[in-house]
C-alpha cells in the first residue's frame, strides 16, 4: 500500500515536471518551425507549425505531446532530423554509467575513510582526511576534470583523454571502466568529501551509544562492531544526502561530459538548449525527471530495509 | 607541413576533432561552414578542385567549359562513376542536382545569373547551364568551398526518399560512405571500396579504412583530446590554442596565413543594417570608431592576427587601402550622443551575439567594454554556431561576432554582399554600387579590372559599414605525427591542390604511418 502510494506520488510529480518543462520550454525564445526552415520562408514555417501542432492552444499542445510521449513517439531532433529516441539511446548509458561509477568510487573511498577516521577521531589520519575532504569540497569539478586530464591523460598517459570512444559495458567491460574512470572520478570527488564528512560524524555519535559499549564489553572485535553494529545506523544522513545529491550529480555530469567530450544526456541537453531544439530538451528533461524520481523511490525503499523503525512506523 | 613522406600505408582510421556540429548533409539546404565542407568532401565529390596557383580544374567533372562569352557552361561528369547506393552518377543525376540547387531557397540565391529554363541535359554525362549574363569565375563555385556547396553532387535516389533522408543519411560518390551519425557525438564513415580515384602508385583511394568527425566545441577539450591521442587531427582559429599547439613538440601543425589565393577569413562584427537601431549610419560609424582594432588583435588575437581595413587583408591579391574609420573614441561618443539626442535621450541598446566558447566570451566582453565606452548599452548573447548561422539567415539581430569570407575567388562572396542574395546577405547591406562592382568582377575576364572592382567593393564597405573589421583570422590544423598527407590534395590528373584554408582539409589522400 505504501509502495503504491509512493509510486502514485511519483507519477503526480512526473506529470507536474512534464507540465512545467513544457510550459517553460514553450516560453523559450525561438521558434522550432523557424529553426527547421532556416531561410526557406513563410510557407515552410506555416507547414512546420501545423506539423508540430504549434498553432494550437497551450494545453492542447501539451496533451498532444504527452500522448505522443506515452506512445514512445519522441519526434525528431530539429537539425539534422534524427529520431530523438536514437540520440537518447546512444547518450543515456554514458550519463547513467558516469553517475553509478562515481557513486561507487565515492562509497568505496568514503566509507573506509570515515570509519577509520571515526574510530581514531582527532588523530593524524582523521585530521589529514578531514583537511583533504575540505580541500576537495572547495574544488569545483570544472577545475578537477581538466586537472585530471592534464596529469593522467596528457602528461602521464595512464588513462584515455577527452573524446575517447566509450565501448558498451556489456561488450567490453574492462575498456568501458578504463575509459570512464577519469570522468567518474571527476564527478566522485565532491561526493567523497560529503559522504566522508557525514558518515564520520554519525559514526562517532553511534560509537558512543550504549549498545556499542555493551558489544565492546562482550568482547566483540572492532571490525565486527564497526561493520555489523555501527555502520548501518550511521548511514541514514548519508543516504538522505545521497538522494538529494542526485540532482547535483546530473548537473555535475553535464560538466564532466563537457570536459571529457562524452556524448551523454548532459551534452545532448546543453546542445539542444543552445540550438533551440525544444523537442529534445523536453525529452531529456522528462528522462532526467523519471531517473530522479526512481532514485528517490529506491532510497525510500532502502530506508525501510535498513531501519526497522520505519517499517513499524508505517504499519502503525 | 602535412605532406606525406614515403609510400602511403593502406588501412587504419583517423578521427578529426571539429569545432562544431553540422545541421544537416543535404547540400541544397545545409549550412556548410568549415566543418560542413569537410563532412561534404568525405561523402560527396565536388565537381572541381582548386590548385595551388588558384586555377580551377575538374574533379568529379571530366570537363567544365564555357562558351566564348561565358554565358553557356557545359559540365560533363566522368564516366562510370556510381553513388554509394549503386546508382549511376550521370548527366541525368547532374541535372537533377542542379535543378534542386536552383529551386532551393538557400542555394538558389547563389544562382541568380542562371537563365530560367536554361539548364539542359545535352548528353549521357553532360549538362549545359545558360546564364543571363557572362559568369566568368563560375567554375570556382564548383570547387565546394564555403558558399559553393552547389559543387557537391548527391544521389537523386536518396533525395527522392525525402530531403530529411538525404539530410541525415547522405549518399554521394565521395571517398567515404556514411555509416553512422549521432549529432554532437560523431559522424562516422567507412572506406568507399568502389571509389573512382587512384593515386600515382596505382593504389585505390582512399587509403584509410574509416574516417570519423567528432565535434568538440570546447577548444581546450579538443586540444587535450589531440594531446592524449584520442583524436588524430583538429582545427581551430582560437589564437591562444594556436600558441599552445605551436609550443607542443609532439604535434605537427599548419596555419593558413601564407595564403596567396582569393582572400582569407576575417574576424569582424557583422551589423544588421536593416535592424531598427543599426540602420542608422551614425551608429554604424560610432561602432567602427569605438572599436580599437590594435588592442583587440593584441589582447584577443595574441598578436597572431593583425588588423584589417576590409575583406581583403594582406597578402590577398585584392588588398588595398580603404577609407575605413580608425579608432577614435571622441568621434564615436559624438555620434552616439547625436543619435541619443535625436531619439528622445535614450542611449542605443544593442545585442551583441557570439558563439559559446570561452574565447568568444572573452572577446565579447572586450567588445562590450569598447562599445559601452562610446555610450552604447550592450547585452551579450551566446549561442551555438549553427544557431548563429540560423539567426543570421533570419535577420533577428543587431551585431554578430562573425568570421567569414575566406574563399578562393571574391566572386564566391557575391551571395553574401549583393542585394540579389536575399537573406544570405546576412548584413542586409543593399548597396547598388557594391552590386555593380560585384557584377563587374563576375563578368570581366580582365584580371586588373576584376582586382579594381573588388577593391572598390572594399572601399564602399568602409563607407556603408556593414562590417566592423577586427583582424585577419588565422586557422590552424594540428595533428599527431602519425597522420600523413593531410595537406596534400591532388587533382585527378596529379596537380597539387590548394593548401588548407579556413581549417578545411581533404580526407581523400590522408594516410597513417605504422
Amino acid at each position: 500500500m505504501v509502495a503504491l502510494r509512493r509510486v502514485g506520488e511519483g507519477l503526480v510529480t512526473l506529470f507536474l515536471v512534464a507540465l512545467v518543462t513544457y510550459f517553460f520550454t514553450s516560453k523559450m525564445p525561438g521558434n522550432e518551425a523557424a529553426v527547421i526552415c532556416g531561410p526557406s520562408g513563410p510557407a515552410c514555417i506555416r507547414h512546420e507549425t501545423a506539423l508540430l501542432y504549434l498553432n494550437h492552444p497551450f494545453f492542447a499542445r501539451f496533451f498532444h505531446w504527452l500522448g505522443e510521449l506515452f506512445q514512445g513517439h519522441l519526434g525528431l531532433t530539429l537539425a539534422p532530423p534524427i529520431p530523438i529516441s536514437t540520440v537518447l539511446l546512444a547518450a543515456y548509458p554514458i550519463t547513467l554509467e558516469l553517475i553509478i561509477y562515481s557513486q561507487v568510487i565515492a562509497i568505496v573511498v568514503a566509507i573506509p575513510a570515515a570509519m577509520y577516521g571515526a574510530l581514531r577521531a582527532n588523530r593524524m589520519f582523521d585530521k589529514v582526511s578531514t583537511a583533504a575532504s575540505f580541500a576537495t569540497l572547495s574544488l569545483p569539478n570544472f577545475i578537477v576534470g581538466p586537472l585530471l586530464v592534464l596529469i593522467f591523460a596528457v602528461k602521464l598517459a595512464w588513462f584515455p583523454g577527452p573524446a575517447s570512444n566509450v565501448p558498451s559495458l556489456w561488450s567490453d567491460p574492462g575498456q568501458n571502466l578504463y575509459v570512464m574512470f577519469l570522468p567518474s572520478l571527476t564527478l566522485a570527488v565532491g561526493s567523497i568529501a560529503v559522504y566522508q564528512r557525514l558518515l564520520r560524524a554519525d559514526m562517532i555519535a553511534t560509537l558512543e551509544e550504549d549498545y556499542i559499549l555493551m558489544a565492546r564489553a562482550k568482547g566483540l572485535s572492532t571490525a565486527r562492531i564497526l561493520f555489523r553494529h555501527a555502520l548501518r545506523p550511521s548511514t541514514f544522513s548519508t543516504m538522505t544526502v545521497g538522494g538529494v545529491q542526485i540532482g547535483g550529480l546530473i548537473a555535475g555530469a553535464i560538466i564532466a561530459e563537457t570536459v571529457f567530450s562524452l556524448h551523454g544526456l548532459g551534452s545532448v541537453l546543453t546542445a539542444a538548449v543552445a540550438a533551440k531544439d525544444l523537442p529534445t530538451v523536453q525529452a531529456v528533461t522528462i528522462i532526467v525527471a523519471v531517473f530522479y524520481i526512481l532514485c528517490n523511490l529506491l532510497i525510500d525503499f532502502l530506508y525501510t530495509l535498513i531501519d526497522p523503525r520505519g517499517r513499524r512506523g508505517r504499519r502503525a | 607541413m602535412g605532406v606525406g613522406k614515403g609510400k602511403p600505408v593502406m588501412g587504419g582510421s583517423v578521427t578529426f576533432g571539429t569545432e562544431a556540429e553540422e545541421s544537416g548533409m543535404d547540400p541544397t539546404n545545409a549550412h556548410f561552414d568549415s566543418t560542413g565542407v569537410m563532412y561534404a568532401r568525405a561523402v560527396y565529390d565536388p565537381l572541381a578542385i582548386v590548385l595551388q596557383d588558384g586555377t580551377v580544374v575538374p574533379y568529379l567533372a571530366e570537363s567544365i567549359t564555357p562558351n566564348s562569352s561565358y554565358t553557356l557552361w557545359t559540365i560533363t561528369v566522368r564516366p562510370n562513376i556510381v553513388f554509394h547506393d549503386g546508382t549511376l552518377c550521370d548527366g541525368a543525376a547532374l541535372k537533377y542536382c542542379m535543378e534542386a540547387f536552383y529551386s532551393s531557397l538557400l542555394t538558389g540565391n547563389s544562382l541568380t545569373y542562371w537563365k530560367k529554363g536554361g539548364l539542359k541535359q545535352v548528353g549521357p554525362r553532360s549538362i549545359t547551364v545558360e546564364m543571363e549574363h557572362p559568369w566568368v569565375p563560375f567554375a570556382a563555385w564548383l570547387a565546394g568551398y564555403i558558399g559553393g556547396q552547389i559543387a557537391y553532387i548527391f544521389s537523386p535516389t536518396q533525395m527522392r526518399k525525402g530531403e530529411a533522408v538525404l539530410n541525415s543519411h547522405p549518399v554521394g560518390t565521395g571517398p567515404f560512405v556514411y555509416q553512422d551519425w549521432v549529432p554532437g557525438s560523431h559522424f562516422s564513415l567507412t572506406r568507399n571500396p568502389h571509389y573512382w580515384r587512384k593515386d600515382t602508385y596505382g593504389n585505390q583511394l582512399p587509403y584509410l579504412d574509416s574516417w570519423t568527425f567528432k565535434p568538440i566545441v570546447d577548444v581546450s577539450t579538443r586540444l587535450a583530446a589531440l594531446q592524449s591521442q584520442e583524436i588524430d587531427l583538429m582545427h581551430t582559429d582560437d589564437d591562444p590554442t594556436i600558441l599552445e599547439v605551436d609550443a607542443d613538440s609532439s604535434l605537427v601543425s599548419l596555419r593558413d596565413d601564407e595564403l596567396l589565393v582569393g582572400e582569407p577569413d576575417c574576424d569582424f562584427g557583422m551589423i544588421n543594417c536593416q535592424s531598427p537601431l543599426m540602420k542608422d549610419i551614425r551608429l554604424r560609424q560610432a561602432a567602427a570608431y569605438a572599436f580599437n582594432q590594435a588592442e583587440y588583435c593584441k589582447l584577443i588575437g595574441k598578436n597572431i592576427v593583425y588588423p584589417t581595413n576590409g575583406p581583403f587583408p594582406h597578402p590577398s591579391p585584392y588588398a588595398s587601402a580603404t577609407p575605413y574609420p580608425g579608432y577614435d573614441l571622441a568621434k564615436a561618443k559624438a555620434l552616439v550622443n547625436s543619435w541619443t539626442h535625436s531619439n528622445g535621450g535614450k542611449a542605443p541598446s544593442i545585442t551583441y551575439t557570439t558563439t559559446n566558447s570561452t574565447t568568444a566570451a572573452t572577446s565579447a566582453a572586450f567588445v562590450q567594454q569598447l562599445y559601452q565606452a562610446a555610450g552604447f548599452q550592450v547585452q551579450i548573447k551566446q549561442v551555438q554556431q549553427a544557431e548563429l548561422i540560423n539567426d543570421a539567415l533570419l535577420g533577428g539581430y543587431d551585431v554578430f561576432s562573425w568570421r567569414q569570407f575566406a574563399n578562393i575567388d571574391p566572386d564566391l562572396n557575391y551571395v553574401f554582399w549583393t542585394s540579389a542574395a536575399g537573406p544570405i546577405n546576412f548584413a542586409r547591406n543593399y548597396d547598388p554600387y557594391i552590386d555593380a562592382q560585384m557584377n563587374i568582377g563576375r563578368q570581366s575576364t580582365d584580371t586588373p579590372t576584376r582586382v579594381q572592382a573588388y577593391q572598390n567593393v572594399a572601399k564602399q564597405m568602409a563607407k556603408d559599414l556593414p562590417y566592423i573589421w577586427a583582424c585577419r583570422d588565422v586557422w590552424c590544423v594540428a595533428g599527431s605525427k602519425q597522420v600523413q598527407n593531410w595537406n596534400n590534395p591532388t587533382s585527378p590528373t596529379g596537380g597539387r591542390g590548394l593548401s588548407m584554408l579556413s581549417g578545411i582539409i581533404w580526407p581523400t589522400e590522408v594516410w597513417k604511418s605504422a
